[in-house]
């Protein structure tokens, strides 16, 4: 698996040159060949070898009621999704893995059309998301690919009203209120953002305070 | 009468007014104290009294009274 380092502290995070000849299309099927290694996680792309961490984490009642998974995923399900989704080609799903290569959750920036697409399917083991800045690290990671590695504009995502911490930490992204939506028979919220309100730099001290801690 | 400074920095950290925070404020009772902030709140209190909280401390940090007690173990008094 090849590999790009991105530090989000740094005046340059990364974006490799190799991308700037290629077409979205092109881009994202670059970024499923590429480890992403940022300050405190890797953002591996998913494959089979998560699906059964995956699954566990994704039953979870409160990941349950959060996807609205309509029930308890079995492993021909997840196996299902995970073949549907190798034949995609708008889709990035990443394992959120800790610098130890724990298997710590997975996101997902899909539905990408070359100028907008949906962020969403964040899970994390909270015991450990709780302990270092893995969700920070994952969104910014997700969206400085969004924005700056593919090109696009805008990312919405949905988010269902009970979901209060998930509606917190996108209000901390930037995201705003875009109405709301009905997914497999329940309500969600929408919210936007759009890359010129994308303004990283106030939660860049969280992630450098963090980069220093890693180096002591 | 001076703020208390742990409420000071918990305001902070959880983009909270002042007058929101109580020594019963726990993770649990706000929608704003998320994972994100949780960071934030650890990376402040760590600047703040020039410590570094061991992760099991990072994980017991659920309320403002528990924060207390944390930070008595690193011999801060706020």
């Amino acid at each position: 698996m090849n590999r790009l380092a991105i530090d989000l502290t740094l005046p340059r995070p990364g974006s490799p040159a190799e991308l700037s000849g290629l077409a979205w299309r092109g881009r994202v099927a670059w970024l499923r060949r590429h480890r992403l290694t940022g300050i405190g996680l890797h953002l591996a792309p998913y494959s089979n070898e998560h699906a059964g961490a995956l699954r566990e984490l994704r039953n979870r009642p409160e990941n349950q009621f959060n996807l609205a998974q309509g029930g308890v995923l079995t492993a021909e399900q997840q196996q299902g999704w995970g073949d549907a989704y190798a034949a995609r080609d708008n889709d990035l799903c990443w394992a959120v893995l800790t610098p130890a290569g724990e298997f710590a959750g997975a996101t997902r920036l899909y539905d990408i059309d070359g100028a907008t697409a949906e962020k969403g399917g964040l899970v994390l083991r909270e015991e450990l998301a709780r302990g270092a800045p893995l969700a920070l690290e994952a969104e910014l990671l997700l969206l400085h690919v969004a924005f700056h590695l593919i090109g696009l504009h805008t990312v919405s995502t949905q988010v269902r009203p009970e979901n209060t911490k998930m509606l917190s930490i996108n209000r901390r992204l930037g995201f705003v209120p875009a109405g709301e939506t009905t997914l497999r028979g329940v309500p969600y919220l929408r919210a936007e953002l759009a890359v010129a309100g994308f303004d990283p730099a106030p939660l860049l001290p969280i992630l450098s305070h963090w980069k220093n801690r890693h180096a002591r | 009468m001076p703020a208390d400074p742990l409420h000071e920095v918990f305001a902070s950290a959880l983009n909270l007014p002042l007058t929101a925070i109580g020594e019963q404020l726990t993770y649990r009772s706000v929608p704003h104290w998320d994972s994100i902030s949780h960071m934030a709140l650890v990376a402040a209190l760590e600047s703040r009294y020039q410590i570094m909280l061991e992760t099991q401390d990072v994980l017991d940090l659920n309320s403002v009274a528990q924060a207390r007690q944390i930070l008595k173990k690193y011999g801060v008094s706020p």
